[in-house]
């Protein structure tokens, strides 16, 4: 579950790390990567080290896309892989975010 | 034991009450075992014995909502009506917290994590009511009138309560009580863990017996003590703990909780006070806690009772100091009231889906919901054409959410087919509908199926859900059909397409609808169940086997020990000639119940 965050004011950058299961319980320290940002903040959700995510965690990406207004180009979700990789496949995401 | 364990394998004679939700999926599996079932809904609670009064009633099996309190609640209403040798095991939904321990203590023999294949779950109802018939029944003589007790650890007040609650009226019920006061005095008192504290290394997953044992250590708490002092009076008991802490903090015990709240920890207090206590009050600084509950009837002659020593006063003082009685009133209404929304909205629920034809003959179908409310909507109904349409969704969210995503989705589904509606048209309403009305993070992932009124051909949209399987009945072969669209409720229907994938059907197909708590179930390896494997069981299914039932098998064999992982539902659709059933549906008169309205 741990969420590392690490903003780059610099380049005005959030990327969220999410290690090991992405899911309900992320969602205090989900929401509070991206509580503090403005309209050109982007974002990259790193799902290198997630083994595993629910539709808990798809509503979490929703609601990122939503703080973004909806704007797809200001969301990537990067290095998913295995079962992370296939949920965001079945759901269609990449019609939503950037998915690489 | 009354020839229980005689007939283990044989007929049993008695009655196993089970929750609602449950009763589809475990009643036959009982009923095999020669059991007889009863559900909740048909307890009534004045005289819960009506109609099984010549049958014992010696299990029961609870569905846990997210809450725990009302699964508690329910235990206690029954042991009310049926007696409290009632063997209770708890189904309990995979993502509540560490509920266990509070279900344990609060009586429950076992904790399942669910969806269980039914033959688990009656070998462990048979084995939980023979090893209470079995029980030495407590001995409560009454002669103990007044006794002194000091404590220092949790294990210590473990231990004392189930001593005390042995002389208690109703042994399991109190124990709950008395363990939650004593260890309240030992943990919050004595030990000054905070309740946010206590949330915190529960929650983070550090030892938290360990920073029990490292606290009692702390050279200020090694000389701490727990006094408790109990007094067999002549009409109630009463129970006073006094801790050589700061004192109880009420603000933050009175608090409401807010709906779903799955914290680990405190409820102890209110359960206790609304359960397994007649009265709950805190004196001193709130440091001291007194509880009293009324004993049975037992020595309601006994000739010191007018010279008992009134101790009301104090409290009532007490009380009066601390304002809490007002409060405490004030949370056990709240969650009565939440209970009763609950209530409504799953009767709102229920309505709608009785709408559901999941009787019809070409369906056949298994769902084991983990909550009160199942995140799976399963809707089915027939064309006014002579074909039919199922709907499988899987709403982001369990619990109330995902039941409140059901009222607007069923009422179009049904309104949307009774018209004939076309297939892709429905859809666009339900999401737009979803769309409007749902937040943001909530979705409902969907596979909706038409079969025309020729049932040769078919019409297939998948949102989000894996793929429709396909058996071919000439060939045997499986195959797989989706058209993986976004789920509905994200995106205003304007900006979607819907569009269907055709397929030619042939008697005897079988089509298969399933959400992914079937191929996501995990075993002890954490490998999961996969399509591969559901795909293995369709292929290899012989003929007059039931599908659902050797899915259930090889899920349960496949997980073991594991929990489930998610609500999980699964349909077969076998393709038979139209007027077979054409007859069936006209006589059922479902058409009346149908919603009027939509838009």
């Amino acid at each position: 579950m741990p969420i590392v965050t690490e903003a780059n004011a610099a380049e005005n950058a959030v990327a969220v790390m999410v290690e090991g299961r992405f899911d309900s319980t992320c969602h205090g320290d989900f929401r509070r990567a991206f509580l503090s940002c403005d309209a050109t903040t982007r974002f990259t959700i790193d799902l290198q080290k997630a083994s595993f995510m629910d539709s808990a965690a798809l509503g979490l990406l929703l609601l990122l896309r939503e703080k973004v207004g909806g704007d797809a180009s200001r969301v990537e979700i990067i290095n998913a892989h295995g079962q992370p990789r296939e949920v965001l496949n079945v759901a269609n995401f990449g019609q939503l975010f950037r998915v690489t | 034991m009354n020839g229980l364990r005689s007939t283990k394998h044989g007929p049993q004679r008695w009655t196993v009450v089970l929750s609602d939700e449950l009763a589809p999926v475990f009643s036959a599996a009982l009923s095999q075992r020669g059991l007889h079932t009863l559900t909740l809904s048909n307890v009534a609670p004045a005289n819960g014995t009506a109609g099984v009064a010549e049958r014992a009633t010696r299990a029961a099996l609870i569905a846990v909502s997210g809450d725990p309190c009302e699964a508690i609640a329910t235990l206690f209403s029954l042991r009310r009506t049926f007696g409290t040798s009632l063997a209770a095991i708890a189904m309990v939904p995979a993502r509540c917290l560490d509920v266990e321990p509070l279900l344990l203590r609060a009586g429950f023999l076992h904790c399942l994590r669910g969806p269980h294949a039914g033959g688990d779950v009656c070998s462990m109802v048979l084995a939980a009511a023979e090893s209470l018939a079995n029980a030495q029944p407590a001995a409560r003589t009454g002669l103990l009138r007044e006794a002194r007790f000091v404590l220092q650890t949790p294990a210590e007040a473990h231990s004392l309560a189930r001593l005390l609650a042995e002389m208690c009226p109703d042994p399991m019920r109190q124990q709950l009580g008395i363990e939650e006061i004593l260890l309240n005095a030992v943990e919050h008192g004595n030990l000054g863990i905070t309740g946010e504290e206590k949330a915190r290394i529960l929650l983070s997953g550090e030892d938290w017996h360990g920073e029990l044992g490292r606290r009692l250590n702390l050279p200020q708490n090694v000389g701490k003590r727990v006094q408790v002092f109990w007094r067999h009076q002549a009409d109630e008991i009463s129970l006073s703990v006094v801790d050589e802490g700061e004192g109880f903090d009420h603000e933050k015990w009175a608090r409401p909780r807010a709906e779903g709240n799955v914290a680990p920890n405190g409820r102890g207090i209110a359960l206790a006070r609304a359960l397994a206590f007649d009265s709950l009050h805190f004196e001193g600084r709130g440091n001291h806690v007194v509880a009293r509950f009324a004993h049975a009837a037992a020595i309601a002659n006994e000739p010191e009772s007018a010279n008992a020593p009134d101790v009301k006063g104090p409290e009532e003082h007490g009380l009066k100091a601390f304002g809490i009685a007002a409060q405490l009133d004030d949370l056990l209404r709240q969650n009565l009231a939440a209970k009763q929304d609950q209530d409504m909205a799953l009767r709102v629920v229920g309505n709608i889906l009785a709408n559901s034809q999941l009787d019809h003959p070409a369906v056949r179908w298994i769902q084991a919901p983990l909550e009160r409310f199942s995140g799976d909507v399963l809707l089915v109904h027939s064309l006014p054409s002579g074909g039919l349409r199922i709907f499988l969704g899987d709403f982001a969210g369990h619990g109330l959410s995902a039941a409140i995503g059901t009222i607007p989705l069923a009422s179009i589904f049904f309104a949307t087919v009774r018209k004939g509606v076309p297939l892709a048209e429905s859809i666009a309403t339900i999401n737009q509908r979803l769309h409007e009305i749902m937040p943001p993070s909530m979705f409902c992932a969907a596979t909706m199926i038409e079969v025309d009124e020729t049932w040769s051909h078919a019409q297939l949209f998948t949102a989000g859900m894996p793929p429709v399987l396909l058996n071919h009945a000439r060939t045997g072969r499986t195959t797989s059909w989706e058209t993986k669209e976004l789920p509905l409720g994200i995106l205003p229907s304007g900006q979607l397409s819907f569009p269907l994938r055709p397929i030619a059907l042939e008697q005897g197909d079988r089509l298969y609808i399933y959400s992914d708590g079937v191929t996501e179930q995990r075993n002890p390896q954490e490998e999961l169940f996969g399509q591969a494997r559901l795909e293995q069981v369709i292929s290899s299914l012989q003929p007059g086997l039931n599908v659902t039932q050797v899915l259930r098998e090889k899920i349960g064999n496949f997980k073991g020990h594991q929990a489930a992982s998610d609500d999980l539902t699964f349909l077969e659709l076998t393709i038979v000639a139209p007027k077979a059933d054409m007859s069936r549906i006209h006589a059922s008169g479902i058409w009346a119940a149908m919603p009027e309205k939509t838009s």
